[in-house]
């Protein structure tokens, strides 16, 4: 946007104090959407997390800076030679910012002389533009943002923030004033999403499916997401992400998939111990997807767990 | 700011916000008599006692100057040092109680700033000059020396930092407006959790978000 226009669409207004209150313009992000396309590597036992972002042509601004908490509970070797980069990596300098308890990563971005990209002090993967010139303008779309890591995965935390360059054009006039303005951060138009991202679920954070006895059976198939059998959705809704973590003893040739009766397992990979994102789609009124897989329980016996999940969009 | 105890002995209450106040507050106790009911009578009046109301745990910053710079009102030297409360000075002359002193934080803060200016310099080769940050003990940071404060209104808990727009190179020229702001500010806010202030200068909050919480809470 044009300092011009930008000064055009700004508020003015002076207080008894004789002290300019500038109001800054919105700088309103909140169409924005990130998706994440999951694969797993089985050569190298790596989850690749591809992840894709939309900014509508309704944003006030272009997209600033994102991150997305790949925090952990154990400490680990925050390097790890199977993880491919191609940027530079501020550990092997001596200056880590992020704890020993992050998930080791590794990071790719589309251009590494456009992104900068590097694990935060909070242990989130952080990745912003070097300049304007890669900045996602509203409308357009970005692509080729990769994480490589062991670990599956879950919905976490993502934050989008807007570019505050706008803002900067502004106050720079008033540099030598003792104008107030308003808003004095843009912290209320940062954006909070989920997206799926290495995670380190515990056995208690994942949904068995409910149904099979005992329980052993329950867990050759579990879910980060959904982590209920019937989830109500906000009316509007056109997919779910469903994150299945596969048992480690199961069958894969015995998985089936159906969602409202028409088969659907070649979206599936079901590897053993390892998880999937499948993005399913859906329509108003009730989804059911049904996932069946055999698996040997630890007597030997072979037993089968069948789950099914329900969707309802009003 | 007085206060008279009560006849049973309670003490008077004065409040003293150290969001707004910081400095020592001398205590002295005073009696027209010790003894009520004698004549003559017998006046009393103790030691005073001094009282410090400040932060806790704000350190000066000590810059590595192989990366990162300070300066500021301290550097702004007037050829007669003011006091605090004389008259507002003249521009660029600050109040001498302010002007060398004004590059206290807390540790979250001098380390923060630490390290965004590291990584300034890796990524630019260029040393950021930093600015004003607090007082020794916090409170107002008040440089225009007519106790009004205004620009510098949020400096007074440890957490900020003023960054220049004036850069310097590896040779110690300074480049003026070179700083790559956008940049800086993406880096503070992905990296750190900091964010940018809408003060007028450029400045960046380093802090936990229960400080942030504290100082919103104090503002209303």
């Amino acid at each position: 946007m044009k300092p011009s226009l930008l000064l055009a669409t700004m508020a003015l207004t002076v207080s008894l104090s004789g002290q300019e209150t500038v109001q800054l313009p919105p700088l309103t992000i909140t169409g924005t959407t990130i998706d994440a396309k999951v694969t797993y590597d089985s050569a190298r036992g790596v989850y690749r997390y591809g992840y894709t972002i939309v900014a509508p042509a309704s944003n006030k601004a272009n997209l600033g800076g994102f991150s997305i908490d790949v925090s952990g509970t154990v400490e680990r070797p925050q390097l790890d030679p199977d993880l491919q980069n191609n940027v530079p990596r501020p550990e092997t300098r001596g200056t880590q910012l992020q704890p020993n308890t992050t998930i080791p990563v590794g990071i790719i971005m589309p251009d590494p002389n456009g992104w900068y990209s590097m694990l935060s002090i909070g242990g989130r993967w952080g990745f912003f533009p070097n300049d304007v010139q890669w900045e996602i303008v509203p409308g357009n779309t970005a692509t080729g943002f990769i994480l490589e890591s062991k670990f599956p995965p879950a919905l976490r935390d993502v934050l989008i923030g807007p570019d505050e360059s706008a803002w900067d054009t502004i106050e720079e006039q008033y540099e030598h004033s003792n104008a107030i303005f308003q808003p004095e951060t843009s912290d209320q138009f940062e954006i909070h999403l989920k997206v799926p991202a290495p995670a380190e679920p515990s056995d208690a954070s994942l949904y068995p499916g409910g149904g099979q006895q005992p329980a052993e059976v329950n867990k050759f198939l579990r879910y980060a997401s959904p982590t209920e059998h019937r989830v109500k959705l906000p009316a509007g809704t056109t997919s779910f992400t469903v994150i299945v973590y596969y048992g480690h003893t199961i069958k894969p040739a015995s998985f089936t998939a159906t969602l409202n009766g028409a088969g659907i397992g070649a979206q599936f990979q079901a590897i053993p111990g390892t998880a999937q994102v499948v993005k399913i789609p859906l329509a108003s009124g009730t989804t059911k997807l049904q996932l069946t897989v055999e698996g040997t329980k630890s007597s030997g016996q072979t037993a089968r767990d069948s789950d099914t999940l329900t969707f309802i969009v009003p | 700011m007085t206060g008279t105890t009560g006849r049973d002995g309670t003490a008077p209450a004065i409040t003293l916000k150290t969001g707004i106040v910081a400095a020592g507050v001398r205590i002295k106790a005073v009696t027209t008599n010790l003894l009520p009911g004698t004549s003559p009578a017998v006046p009393f009046e103790s030691p005073v006692a001094g009282l410090k109301v400040a932060f806790r745990n704000l350190q000066p910053f000590v810059p590595d100057t192989s990366y990162v710079v300070t300066t500021g009102s301290h550097n702004n030297t007037p050829a007669e040092p003011y006091a605090c409360g004389d008259p507002l000075p003249a521009k660029d002359q600050r109040c001498d109680n302010h002007r060398d002193q004004n590059l206290s934080g807390s540790a979250v803060l001098l380390r923060n700033a630490s390290i965004f200016a590291a990584f300034y310099y890796q990524q630019f080769g260029h040393k950021l000059r930093l600015n004003d940050m607090s007082l020794p003990g916090g409170g107002v940071f008040e440089i225009a020396g007519n106790w009004n404060a205004g620009e510098h209104w949020y400096h007074r808990v440890g957490v900020d930092v003023d960054v220049s727009r004036h850069v310097l190179d590896a040779n110690g020229n300074v480049l003026v407006g070179a700083l790559h702001l956008a940049w800086l500010t993406k880096w503070i806010k992905i990296n750190l959790q900091g964010k940018r202030i809408r003060e007028g200068p450029i400045h960046y909050r380093l802090s936990a978000d229960e400080i942030d919480e504290v100082i919103r809470q104090e503002l209303q």
